[in-house]
């Protein structure tokens, strides 16, 4: 990975997120407010999850919109089935790439990173 | 490398109500499975869902519970986020290859069974690969595991799942924005005569109408007959345009649930090179089947929607009657429970032609237009594919080996059946001559690292 090309994209991704949060309307809501909270990072920007769910529910809850970019046409991609057969939800947790974000448990103090392209 | 009697792969109703079974007959049960709690998908996070979830998830989720309370208590010996990815036929039965936090183990089992349930039927339509856009069955998994909801979600598609999570949305106070679908309306005729007249058939009917009822109530727009679906969006998925009694619509929208139908889930039983059939009712290939469940591999059963799709009730009774059918052979004593158990099964299933008839596949999703991808995995497009056919590829594998579709890290998890299907349609061949992917293993990538550790281990 280009260490140029990951900062550039960081800022992006913040931009991102925050218009996303100025919106009315969220891609998904919680119902229950976080009870037993959980800090990580998503490119750079710390977020916070509810402890036991998965990296996918936590970003989705976070309102991140696409987690990877494919191999072939690097168009972006965010979780599809939630349960570990399409494998759109890969993303890079400290330093491992390829790391299915619907079958992994979130964790404090996880790094995340977008998955680009083929890892 | 630790061996038991029975070796059960998913914890999903059919796999538990397998192990408790074989458990309280005395023998050694191993249960691998990759979440990190029993449930399967369809009580999933039931050990550790809170009141909310309970409200919006009713009583047929909260039935999981006593299974979950029986297996914790059946001393089985339980793997959680243990992924397979190879079985290999042993002289004493099977040996399973699983990665769990990175790392392989194998463990020897004598008998198997196969309890994976279903999967999501592909559902290729224009812009299905947006980010925004996941199954019906990926929603319901974020309610059950985390309690988020998807905020102004356009559910297009059709069946039994689909209405469950509108009038669960509904509950939840985010009904969905719109609800589009594909069943075509001479198919409610076509169904009629096959309402199953009796007390479990209506049963299902009954909860079905209710549910249809509370999403109705709801004011949850219904766009019967929708045809020429197209999702739009450049980045991620922006609105839904079709048709519906021939007027044009547009549904602006961040967030599209997908359905129309689940499959068994195939990859250990193709991986065993187990015998499988096209079945047109089902719409989908299943590995042929003793009554009981075994299949053509001796010693290995299904369990489950893995074996044809009859649902949580059906899996939970097969896996026992699985278990029995374990029990017998290796006990040599006929077990008095079989018989009952084969009839509830039968009793059970008497919903599934209506259910069969009134959603089959959505008709653009078997055969997409040529510039939709198929492959999500390699972006293989339809057109590709027919192109493949035109140029004398005529079985899935042949078409595998020409663009790679299957190839990709899901091994044609999510595109399998379309692939077959579209050969089929292109080449005009029977979907048993078309076949499916070849799978072999691993069933899941593993690192370098990681299989070199496992084989120097094995040694
Ligand atoms: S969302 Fe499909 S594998 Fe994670």
């Amino acid at each position: 990975m280009i260490y140029g090309v990951h900062c550039k994209d960081t800022v992006q991704t913040h931009m991102a997120i925050l218009t996303n949060r100025l919106d009315e309307t969220l891609m998904y809501q919680r119902l229950l407010s976080i009870s037993d909270p959980v800090k990580f990072t998503f490119e750079g920007q710390t977020l916070t999850a509810q402890a036991g769910e998965s990296v996918a529910a936590a970003l989705l809850a976070s309102n991140v919109e696409s987690f990877r970019d494919t191999p072939v046409s690097h168009s972006l991609r965010s979780p599809f089935c939630m349960m570990g057969s399409c494998f759109d939800c890969l993303v890079e947790i400290d330093g491992q790439p390829n790391c299915q974000a619907c079958m992994t448990e979130v964790r404090d103090g996880m790094e995340i990173y977008r998955q680009r392209g083929e890892a | 490398m630790s061996s038991v009697d029975l070796g059960i792969v998913g914890a999903g109703p059919a796999g538990l109500a397998a192990a408790v079974e074989a458990r309280s007959a005395g023998h050694s049960v191993a249960l691998l499975d990759e979440a990190a709690h029993p449930g399967g998908q369809i009580y999933r996070n039931i050990d550790h869902a809170g009141a909310k979830q309970f409200e919006l998830l009713g009583p047929d989720y909260a039935y999981g519970k006593a299974l979950t309370k029986a297996f914790g208590k059946s001393g089985c010996s339980y793997l959680p986020k243990s992924s397979v990815w190879h079985v290999e036929q042993r002289d004493t039965g099977f040996r399973l290859s699983y990665s769990r936090d990175g790392r392989s183990h194998g463990v020897d089992v004598g008998s198997l069974i196969i309890a994976t349930g279903a999967l999501e039927r592909p559902m290729p339509l224009p812009g299905w690969t947006l980010p925004g856009v996941t199954t019906a069955g990926a929603i319901q998994i974020l309610l059950k595991a985390s309690a988020t909801v998807a905020d102004d979600l356009v559910l297009v598609g059709s069946g039994p799942l689909l209405i469950l999570l509108a009038a669960q949305l509904v509950t939840s106070g985010y009904p969905p924005r719109a609800i589009v679908e594909t069943v075509p309306l001479k198919n409610y005729v076509r169904a009629l005569p096959r309402v199953p007249f009796n007390a479990s058939g209506l049963g299902y009917l009954y909860k079905g109408s209710k549910l249809l009822a509370r999403v109705a109530r709801a004011g949850v727009p219904i766009f019967r007959d929708a045809r020429d679906i197209v999702i739009e969006g450049t980045k991620r998925v922006e609105a839904v345009s079709f048709r519906s009694k021939g007027r044009a619509h547009r549904v602006e929208t961040m967030s599209v649930g997908l359905h129309h139908g689940v499959v068994p889930n195939q990859q250990i039983t193709r991986l065993m090179r187990c015998e499988h059939v096209w079945d047109q009712r089902q719409h989908a290939f299943l590995p042929i089947l003793t009554e009981d469940g075994e299949t053509s591999v001796h010693g290995l059963f299904v369990a489950g929607d893995g074996g044809g799709i009859r649902g949580a009730h059906s899996a939970e009774i097969a896996g026992r009657l699985a278990a029995l059918k374990v029990i017998e052979r290796m006990t040599g004593e006929s077990q008095a429970a079989v018989k009952s158990l084969r009839k509830k099964l039968k009793r059970d299933a008497s919903v599934r032609p209506f259910l069969e008839a009134l959603y089959p596949p959505f008709s653009e999703a078997l055969v997409p237009s040529d510039d939709t991808l198929v492959c999500r995995c390699e972006e293989v497009t339809a057109g590709q594919i027919r192109d493949a056919v035109r140029d004398t590829a005529s079985e899935a594998n042949q078409v595998k080996s020409f663009l790679r579709t299957g190839m990709g890290p899901c091994q044609g998890r999510v595109c399998g059946l379309a692939v077959t299907e579209l050969i089929a349609e292109a080449s005009g061949r029977s979907r048993n001559d078309v076949g499916y992917f070849r799978i072999r293993p691993p069933l899941k990538p593993l690192s370098l690292n990681e299989l070199a550790d496992y084989e120097t281990e094995a040694q």
